[in-house]
């Protein structure tokens, strides 16, 4: 397990969920890897629980504005002078509710949090990655960065818009031997599900529970996302032999997006 | 040890080249191999799970596009086919591989097509409208045996670095069109066909899987 040797990775929004699967897959194969969450309990938690000594550090900072986002690659570049994997995973939404109903303050926090930090960590890792030549930037975008849904649309914006800023910037910086993907994970039972999917399932008069059962019957397999999987692809997508996809926005949603 | 230890894996492939790739990157990975030596696809699935005693991973590895014509001046016996050789070699191989496959409730399936399963290529009509029956065929099909633990995806090719021939002169066109400027390589749709194709994997299917270097905007 050696695809991503000596590889220096940074995953945004990785004390737990994908981003957490993510960075561990990452470390099985090698890499070194900077987390990343807003809470320092819990990355501490984190760091404990990977058990990778030296190959993983965190930072706790919140990339919805700028000043986070330079600490988190900052870091890497700090300690062990280079960034080859950006996976900007940090995202979400908060008070989710119809568009006739909605505050701009939920529009504003959604963007910050998925699209602004995605672009930021981009220009920032792009910085090092250019004049390097090489680099493998991995935006983990969603279902809902391909399709609509009810009661979510600041979240269906913002991941449609990451998911343009994947396709455009990867026409940019192809040459120059950077891939820029997205991946557009269904749903996944993950903890940041349990928190602001209640919500959302609340609003469309379901539970948790009859909200997750209707991603699953929406999905070939009837069954919602592996986590795990949405791991696997990205170490594909930063390997080596993901050198030859870019530009792609990439379902892993058992079969669920129409495209 | 392997990703694929245990697994037994059929790779059929009409002379697109990509077969061969793909099976060295799976059995490097440990998969009990079968490859065809110019059988039809449906014969040879069903003799390579006799031998190798079950079937957990087809590999069906569509040929390339006949001769340029406009679609005008295309025969009935041409327009045949190439319907036939690319969406029938695909029906047949994927019903063949579901007949190991849904009695023991899993199983993976990959068909390699080309950008023209979702881009249109002047002079091409036949392969480009088989091409697209292709995806929508992994498409639907994914949908119905997804519940019976057998998943099927396509893997969208790019020009094929090496690879000769008319239908190629226009691929490599347009890689000038992509994001990364270059052909790919047989190497890279290996590794994707590896990741695709683990027992792990459960949440990727019916899907359309691009190893095209953004030759494709959707």
């Amino acid at each position: 397990m050696d695809k991503l040797e000596g590889r220096v990775a940074v995953v945004t929004g990785s004390s737990r969920g994908v981003g957490r699967a993510i960075a561990e897959a990452f470390v099985a194969e090698g890499a070194k890897v900077v987390l990343n969450g807003r809470s320092e309990e819990k990355g501490r938690q984190a760091v404990a629980e990977i058990d990778a000594g030296e190959a993983v550090r965190f930072v706790a900072a919140d990339v919805a504005n700028r000043a986070g986002c330079e600490q988190v690659v900052g870091e890497a570049l700090e300690h062990w002078g280079q960034v080859d994997i950006l996976v900007n995973n940090a995202g979400g939404t908060v008070d989710p509710a119809p568009v006739a109903e909605m505050s701009d303050e939920t529009l504003r926090v959604t963007l910050d949090w998925t699209l602004w930090s995605t672009f930021w960590c981009t220009q920032l890792a792009l910085a090092d990655m250019i004049p390097r030549r090489s680099g493998r930037i991995v935006n983990v975008s969603s279902l809902e960065g391909k399709c609509g849904k009810p009661v979510t649309s600041a979240y269906v914006a913002a991941k449609h818009a990451v998911n343009g800023l994947t396709k455009s910037c990867a026409y940019e910086v192809g040459e120059l031997g950077i891939t820029v993907n997205a991946l557009c994970p269904g749903a996944m039972h993950t903890d940041i599900f349990d928190e602001v999917g209640v919500e959302i399932a609340a609003e469309q008069g379901l539970t948790l529970d009859e909200f997750l059962a209707h991603f699953a019957t929406e999905a070939a397999t009837k069954e919602i996302t592996a986590i795990e999987d949405v791991a696997a692809i990205a170490v594909l997508l930063a390997s080596d032999a993901g050198a030859g996809i870019s530009g792609s926005l990439i379902s892993v949603d058992g079969g669920t997006a129409p495209f | 040890m392997g990703e694929l230890d245990g697994t037994t894996a059929a790779v059929w492939d009409d002379a697109s080249g990509l077969g061969a790739a793909i099976a060295t990157t799976l059995e490097a990975a440990g998969a009990n191999l079968a490859r065809d030596d110019g059988e039809d696809v449906a014969p040879f699935l069903a003799a390579a799970a006799e031998r190798l005693g079950g079937l957990d991973l087809a590999v069906i590895c569509l040929g390339e596009a006949g001769p340029s014509q406009p679609l005008a001046e295309v025969s009935d016996e041409n327009w045949q086919r190439e319907i036939d050789d690319q969406l029938g070699v695909a029906f047949r191989g994927v019903r063949a591989a579901l007949a190991q496959m849904l009695p023991r409730g899993r199983g993976r399936i990959l068909v390699t097509t080309t950008v023209e399963s979702k881009l249109a290529r002047a002079g091409a009509t036949p392969y480009v409208a088989a091409q697209h029956g292709v995806a929508g065929l992994v498409k639907s099909v994914a949908h119905e045996v997804g519940p019976q633990g057998v998943l099927v995806n396509a893997l969208v090719c790019g020009a094929i670095a090496g690879n000769d021939g008319d239908g190629d002169a226009a691929a490599l066109a347009r890689t000038e069109r992509g994001a990364i400027k270059r052909p790919n390589t047989a190497a890279e749709v290996a590794a994707a066909a590896l990741a695709l194709a683990s027992p792990a994997m459960s949440s990727v299917t019916g899907t359309l899987f691009p190893v095209h270097g953004g030759t494709v905007p959707y």
